[in-house]
């Protein structure tokens, strides 16, 4: 169970939280694959989302799993809002709130957003991602990607390769997976890699050559193209000679082994040429399965008293 | 004639502890200190400590430029509530105190405030760290004290310059270890976990052994601000084993909290140099203790409501101190308190060369610049309550233990159990 009403990092949920969503997700992807996808579970629910950093792929997942769940979504984008006039984080909050919101999916530049909203609103608060800090409804995505694939996330072997220090998706990806009871190995560059991770349950592997071998799981990261302008990595060239997945390098992977991706992908830096389409790469899944997910999320956090088994599409019979 | 008498208590100052009353005449210095003394107006102060008022070498007040956050009536009302009688003002104000002009202007807010503002310049004009302010003309208008607030814009070889130029005036440079826009925190595990942007304690350490050297070149008087690092505090110690003119301070945030609070995500939490960790916190606490740190100073820094209620990252560094560093010294260092008065108003009242009245040994004639203070009282601070306009105390809601009971200033009463008088 969770030990909030929210969603703001992984340790929201713990390991109990995230069986609960992956098991909720099991029915959700059954209801995404009726004929009509919809379902009256949140009718009524208003569910804001507020995204202070341009997304496409996670405001746009997120809406697509409130409106099949039929709630209300209300879209604030900071390009035109009062946020460009100056509005404080504090007022634009408080205003949402004031219209009447019982989720707010925010994501945020800073770390910490999340956290420090929830003194100036009831809503649940959903993190699609703070800073370098967590993006934990993509964890839960590749927790139930890797599920669906694999069997389950126990056990396995998953390397985590490129930008950990600035990645959200690696911070939060190391607790869910670890949580679940994976052997999380991360391969970086020294320069990307946080400075003290001794307390982290994972291994450093230093060559990708090395770990690619005993991943069952290979997970590589977005490179952030201004990593270089700061000199983090010599030259974008570099980094895929020794991180970048390429098909030469794809063949040591072991044959039930799968490629993942966050995305957005550089094409050409961290993943090149034919990688992202061979049949073990499940990027695309890691998408359809974000919107399932953040389907059993948002039931989780406002679905009390709507019972799954009565949640039929609209306009068709019972059975 | 006597105006009152502090009745009951023991005086406790640099040449020791008595039971002993103390008489402060219409002048406002000290008449007499002794047993049984008669007057109309008395004050109490049984069970308690009778002792010099505290100076802080390190405030920032927001007066001139923007008053909203705080101002010198507002910073010394915090400051006598917090059981200070001088606080040494930094000059990044807007404009920045960098010419003769800016400190006539301070010193003619002098008369707002409840106790004894000393000023200190810029070393740079504007604080831009490109040019010299006229170091000479100011320090000819009694400043005794200039400093530099962004490492940042200013290269060693004009800190140079500044110290060597100063040295003919018999002024102190003061200088904090820290570059800002560097990182938001200590750079550890915590900074690691969250992935916020750290400050490795090491560029500290280079700074100061930079510093330490140049006060070694140039023979000036060296007051190194905020220093986070034991290590730090090694190489400044080795310094004064070798003779050169060198004091530091440390802020009692730094040695109360650690960079575990910024878990919290809350912006009081972020100050400059940042919290370090534990293992730090733990040894410089034990430096302080064997008397390695010459000052306590607080480094009192208002942030608006609005700005403490930013993001960790977007948020502007500082936390007020003035009205909670006594008792946190009190009761997160392990120390007698005449070594507390020591470091919190002895050695900074010499650090800022106000030493004739303030500080050291009470004694008839000087200025009643006094305390009285409850050693065993227990509170806890309430942002609401305090005095300051600014609303980031990083120690509001603790349980804090000693109490400043009444505050003098030159012989006037400014606090009296606890409240202010005026």
């Amino acid at each position: 169970m969770t030990s909030t009403n929210h969603i703001r990092g992984v340790d929201d949920l713990g390991k109990d939280g995230i069986l609960e969503i992956l098991e909720l997700s099991n029915h959700f992807l059954e209801v995404s694959n009726r004929r009509i996808p919809k379902v009256p579970a949140l009718r009524g629910k208003t569910v804001a989302s507020l995204f202070f950093e341009d997304s496409t792929r996670t405001r746009l997942s997120f809406e697509k799993a409130a409106k099949r769940l039929s709630a209300d979504v209300m879209n604030f984008s900071v390009s035109s809002s009062s946020v460009k006039k100056g509005e404080s984080l504090r007022d634009t909050i408080e205003t949402i709130s004031s219209m009447g919101a019982e989720a707010i999916v925010v994501r945020h530049k800073s770390v910490g957003v999340p956290w420090i909203i929830t003194e100036w609103t009831d809503a649940s608060i959903v993190n699609a991602g703070d800073g370098a800090h967590e993006h934990p409804t993509q964890s839960l995505a590749d927790c139930y990607t890797i599920t669906r694939q694999l069997g389950s996330v126990e056990g396995k072997r998953i390397v985590i390769v490129g930008d950990i220090k600035h990645s959200r998706v690696a911070r939060s990806n190391v607790k869910a997976f670890s949580a679940l009871g994976a052997k999380v190995a991360l391969v970086a560059p020294p320069t990307l890699l946080p400075s003290s991770i001794d307390n982290w349950p994972v291994d450093v592997i230093e060559d990708f050559d090395v770990a690619i071998k005993e991943a069952d799981v290979l997970y590589l990261l977005r490179m952030q193209l201004e990593r270089q302008e700061e000199s983090l990595v010599p030259s974008l060239r570099e980094y895929t000679n020794f991180y970048g997945l390429t098909l030469d390098r794809s063949q040591k992977l072991q044959k039930s082994s799968v490629i993942m991706h966050p995305g957005p992908m550089n094409r050409g830096v961290e993943i090149t040429g034919d990688v992202p389409d061979l049949p073990n790469a499940l990027i695309t899944n890691q998408v359809g399965n974000g919107v399932i997910v953040r389907m059993a999320i948002l039931y989780h956090l406002l679905g009390s008293g709507v019972a799954l088994s009565g949640l039929h599409s609209e306009g068709e019979e019972d059975g | 004639m006597v105006n009152l008498v502090i009745k009951g208590g023991t005086v406790l100052d640099k040449s020791g502890s008595r039971k002993a009353d103390v008489a402060i005449g219409d002048d406002g210095n000290i008449s007499q200190i002794s047993a049984d003394i008669d007057g109309e107006n008395i004050i109490d102060a049984a069970g308690c400590i009778v002792s010099s008022g505290l100076v802080d070498l390190n405030s920032h007040f927001c007066q001139p430029g923007n008053e909203e956050v705080e101002t010198i009536e507002s910073g010394t009302r915090s400051a006598v509530l917090g059981g200070y009688t001088a606080v040494m003002l930094m000059p990044h104000t807007s404009p920045v105190i960098d010419s003769a002009a800016a400190v006539k202007e301070m010193q003619s807010l002098r008369s707002e405030a409840l106790c004894h503002i000393e000023l200190s310049g810029s070393l740079t004009l504007d604080g831009s760290g490109k040019a010299l302010s006229p170091i000479g003309e100011m320090a000819e208008l009694g400043v005794r004290f200039f400093t530099h607030s962004n490492l940042s814009s200013l290269d060693l070889s004009l800190l140079r310059r500044a110290m060597e130029y100063s040295s003919r005036f018999n002024v102190t440079i003061g200088v904090t270890p820290f570059v800002a826009g560097n990182g938001h925190m200590n750079e550890g595990d915590v900074s690691s976990d969250l992935g916020i942007r750290g400050v490795a304690i090491e560029e500290e350490e280079i700074l100061i052994y930079q510093f330490v050297k140049m006060a070694k070149l140039t023979g000036a008087r060296v007051h190194l601000q905020q220093i986070t690092s034991p290590k730090a505090i090694e190489i400044i110690s080795a310094a004064k084993a070798d003779g050169v003119s060198i004091t530091c301070e440390v802020s009692p945030h730094h040695f109360a909290l650690t960079d575990e609070e910024v878990r919290s995500y809350r912006s009081v939490y972020k100050v400059a140099p940042p919290l370090r960790s534990n293992r730090e916190v733990k040894a410089i606490k034990k430096q302080i203790t064997s008397g390695q740190v010459d000052a306590i100073a607080t480094c009192h820094a208002p942030n608006p409501q609005h700005e403490v209620d930013l993001p960790f990252e977007e948020a502007p560094y500082g936390a007020i101190g003035l009205e909670t560093a006594f008792a946190v010294s009190i009761t997160e260092l392990n120390l007698p308190l005449h070594k507390i008065l020591s470091a919190m108003s002895w050695v900074p009242a010499e650090i800022a060369g106000i030493e004739a009245t303030h500080g050291g040994v009470l004694s008839e004639g000087r200025p009643g610049n006094l305390i009285v203070v409850e050693e065993g009282a227990k509170w806890s601070p309430s942002i609401h309550q305090m005095a300051s306009r600014s609303a980031n105390s990083p120690f509001d809601g603790h349980l804090l233990q000693g109490k400043i009971k009444h505050t003098f200033v030159n012989g006037e009463a400014v606090v009296l159990d606890g409240e202010t008088q005026r």
